[in-house]
């Protein structure tokens, strides 16, 4: 079944082109890898993808849905959640606190008034974190983590929106190698677990081969090639574009 | 057709003061970050002190062209140096402070200076003489306009110039330009800060003391001057875009020429309604602003400040009632309880001040606290609520008992327009359109003679029979008050003000959760502005009278002094902090002359020594202690 399907999008910044007719598929449970240098339009393709920017032309499906026109919270509600390339959660909040606003905020739940919102979800929550291995700072305050659980708890906050799709903009910027490989193997087992698709980004070449399905390769706001991860090691355009200054 | 040439060129005269004293603020925040609320009373500080420079340089009373000019430039250099003392003894110590409390201590210095204005040159306006060889007439299409005033229209672009050169070809102003774009990198390639900041801040207050002192042949030195300055040169700034010079330039020659426009066409009636422009200059001016706001959330010529996803200070979780928190607040509110048993009159009447500027600090906490969206015009909700409960019971004949609910209804309606068009803005540039809507309001309300009783106010706003007394009064506010205090706690913990925290702290991250923020700000200031609106309604009938002055921007800033002292972050510092406040004020101000000066010295005292607020200190240090 296709979860996501791009038809020819572009969109240009005051005349520089960011993304230039691009199109791909994603089918459920796959793990996409977007890979290509720094203003390849990784980021602007995310930002289009989950309604914080308007394409210039082209469509997006999610399912049957078009999301072309919509805003992030319908598409989120369509089932497609993400997470950010500098890990973004609410800072005076506790952790478990952090993932019960996600669950509130997708169970529609914030218009009260009245109800002490610490003790709604809580136990949702906590069996998120416990996924994510996280159970033991539940209760820590955000602004005290370090960066790798930074991540997951952004993570499980994306979780939290039951999402069919996950959109991540490089999960493992910033972490330290030996995090870098468990937040990964972290997701793919999720991913798995939750039969969710997901598609990230990612400079890190020894992660994006040994958990992509599928890599898709851009430049310059193009798609160059994109296949399973021993076709793109194999393609020249991949090769000049990309991976031949990591083999030097 | 030759009166607008007229106003065209006042426009212009006034465009050149105004672009003075903006550029100074503009550069003061370019470089530093802070508001700098003292600005205006540097502009009156260089009035006087031309007025006595250039009287001490008239060897035997005779006005020679170098005592004048000496005079004028002697008094800006004065004002310069005055900026550098407020800069190394007070600024310095509160740059690592939340950007607030740097507002807060050059409120300080705003206060301290006044009192000591009204010490040194009396309370008497002062008018100084004419310049000499400036002091006739040139006659532009058949009416004459003063010479002196044409000096100024150049003087304006003169000194934009001089400040292009300054900044592009000089050393001095290659450091400027480079940690206005960016301070931490600056600071990283070993700029010396300390010396960038000082300079700064001399060189912005020698601008506005220039402004003031060029002032003295054409206006009095006033002691008011100091707020209508101030105002004028932040919409000025904000309107040119924060730490722009030819943004500032552009917006000054903008609000100059609307003013003098509004002067020119004068009274215009329309709907069988006679409206005076004249005396709307604010409205205008502030609607200009808005309107610049809305299709330029950045000002003409600014961009948006840098805002790094991890931006602001890192806040502290919110505490939750423990069983000792709980108790302390059934304690204090059976002490309250039963106050009238053995308290006075007076007392009473204090008591009853405090619990409503209370509520109205609990208020303007809310939207500053957990919805971090600062209003500098507060008081307009405040005002709102006084004066449509003291309207609809004088003029609309409603019981008290009504009127009573009249008033935070209005004041919800006004939050819910002026809070649609603040939303789409963060930072100060919502505060500023903040102040702008109370401005706005205070106009309507001060003009509106016929059915608001204008500067007069309205008299004979009194509580329903059973209501009357002292006590009974006492208890009601007790109730009201303590009540609405006890929801918005409730609010703040709910699901609601959670949401709240979250847009405040990570915006981004709130959005790609399915919040839609600028709905629940939206929504903040409705819950802030009723509250707000229910505070003055109170105090509308407590009193018994009321005039404009309950939604003038001391009112504002008195709320925000309030919510500063007791602590931002903490939920029960704005009702310490109101409460010191309005008790000190009262202590003060019957004792002592220049209360205004102490009240300054307090503050800045506070600020350097506890930069978190009062509760908030208490509450770090007990943690330290954990």
């Amino acid at each position: 079944m296709t979860i996501l399907r791009v038809e020819g999008i572009s969109k240009s910044y005051s005349g520089a082109l960011a993304l230039d007719n691009l199109s791909f598929e994603l089918q459920a449970g796959e793990i996409i890898a977007m890979i290509g240098p720094n203003g390849a339009g990784k980021t602007t393709c995310f930002n289009i993808l989950h309604g914080q920017l308007r394409a210039d032309s082209g469509q997006v499906f999610v399912g049957d849905a078009c999301t072309s026109r919509m805003d992030t919270p319908a598409i989120l509600r369509l089932g497609v959640g993400r997470t950010f390339q500098i890990a973004a959660t609410f800072h005076s909040f506790t952790v478990a606190e952090n993932v019960q606003m996600a669950l509130l905020a997708r169970r529609g739940l914030l218009w009260n008034l009245h109800s002490q919102a610490g003790d709604l979800c809580r136990k949702e929550a906590d069996q998120l974190l416990e996924q994510l291995g996280m159970l033991a700072h539940a209760a820590r305050a955000c602004s005290v983590l370090s960066y790798g659980d930074l991540k997951r708890v952004e993570l499980a906050m994306a979780l939290a929106g039951d999402p069919i799709l996950l959109l991540m903009d490089e999960p493992t910027a910033g972490m330290a190698p030996r995090e870098r490989l468990q937040l990964m193997a972290l997701v793919v087992r999720l991913a798995r677990e939750r039969k969710l698709s997901v598609l990230f980004t990612e400079h890190d070449m020894d992660i994006v081969f040994a958990h992509a399905d599928r890599i898709l390769l851009l430049e310059q706001g193009r798609l160059i090639c994109q296949g399973t991860p021993a076709m793109v090691r194999a393609d020249p355009r991949a090769q000049r574009a990309y991976l031949g200054d990591n083999r030097d | 057709m030759s009166s607008f040439v007229l106003q065209f060129l006042n426009g212009l005269t006034s465009a050149s003061t105004l672009f003075m004293v903006a550029a100074g603020l503009s550069l003061i925040f370019g470089i530093t970050r802070v508001l700098n609320f003292a600005h205006g009373s540097m502009y009156m500080l260089g009035i006087y002190l031309a007025y006595s420079a250039i009287g001490a340089f008239s060897v035997g009373g005779v006005l020679t062209p170098v005592a004048f000019w000496g005079g004028i430039l002697c008094a800006a250099v004065l004002v310069g140096m005055v900026g550098a003392l407020v800069e190394l003894t007070v600024l310095r110590r509160v740059y690592r402070s939340p950007e607030l409390f740097q507002l807060l201590a050059t409120f300080g210095v705003v206060l301290l200076t006044k009192d000591l204005v009204l010490w040194f040159w009396g309370p008497e306006d002062l008018l100084g003489p004419r310049a000499p060889g400036l002091g006739g007439a040139v006659e532009i299409l058949g009416s004459p306009f003063p010479e002196y005033d044409l000096f100024l229209i150049v003087v304006g672009p003169l000194i934009l110039g001089l400040l292009w050169l300054l900044l592009h070809s000089t050393r001095w102003g290659l450091l400027i330009r480079a940690a206005t774009q960016d301070r931490e990198m600056a600071a990283a390639l070993g700029i010396n800060q300390k010396l960038l900041f000082t300079s700064t801040f001399a060189l912005g207050a020698f601008l506005a003391g220039l402004g003031g002192a060029l002032q003295i042949p054409r206006e009095p030195a006033q002691h008011f001057l100091d707020f209508t300055v101030i105002v004028d040169a932040f919409v000025v700034v904000v309107v040119g875009g924060m730490g722009s010079i030819p943004g500032a330039f552009l917006a000054a020659l903008l609000i100059g020429e609307v003013k003098a426009l509004c002067i020119g066409i004068g009274e215009i009636g329309a709907f069988g309604f006679g409206i005076s422009l004249p005396k709307l200059t604010l409205v205008v001016e502030s609607l200009v602003m808005a309107a610049v706001l809305i299709f330029r959330p950045w000002g003409l010529m600014g961009r948006a400040l840098a805002v790094l996803p991890d931006a602001g200070e890192a806040r502290p979780l919110l505490a939750r009632n423990t069983a000792a928190t709980r108790m302390a607040g059934v304690a204090i509110v059976a002490a309250l309880a039963i106050t009238p048993a053995f308290a006075n009159q007076y007392s009473l009447v204090l008591l009853v001040d405090i619990l409503i500027f209370a509520l109205f600090a609990a208020s303007l906490h809310f939207l500053m606290g957990p919805s971090g969206m600062a209003s500098f015009g507060h008081a307009a909700y405040f005002g709102l609520g006084a004066y449509a409960a003291a309207l609809a019971f004088k003029q609309a004949g409603l019981p008290m008992e009504i009127s009573i609910l009249v008033g935070p209804l209005v004041a919800v309606l006004a939050a819910l327009s002026f809070g649609w068009f603040c939303v789409r803005l963060s930072g100060v540039y919502l505060a500023m359109l903040t102040l702008a809507f109370a401005q706005i309001t205070w106009s309507v309300i001060y003009q509106w003679d016929g059915f608001t009783g204008g500067s007069n106010g309205l008299v004979g706003v009194w509580p329903a029979p059973w209501l009357s007394g002292r006590i009974s009064y006492f208890y009601l506010v007790l109730l009201l008050c303590g009540g609405a205090v006890l929801i918005l706690r409730r609010i703040i913990f709910s699901p609601f003000g959670y949401a709240l925290r979250a847009c405040r702290d990570s915006p981004m991250r709130a959005a790609a959760i399915g919040i839609n923020v600028s709905r629940f700000q939206w929504m903040a200031f409705l819950v802030a502005g009723g509250f707000a609106g229910l505070a003055g309604a109170l105090f509308a009938f407590s009193k018994g009278s009321i005039s404009p002055e309950v939604l003038a921007i001391g009112q504002s800033v008195d709320g925000l002094v309030m919510v500063l002292l007791g602590g931002v972050q903490t939920i029960s510092g704005p009702l310490v902090g109101a409460a010191v406040f309005t008790w000190l004020q009262e202590l003060v101000a019957r004792h002592i002359d220049y209360w205004r000066a102490l009240l300054g010295m307090i503050i800045i005292v506070i600020v350097v020594a506890f930069p978190h607020g009062i509760v908030g200190q208490l509450f770090s240090r007990n943690r330290a202690k954990e």
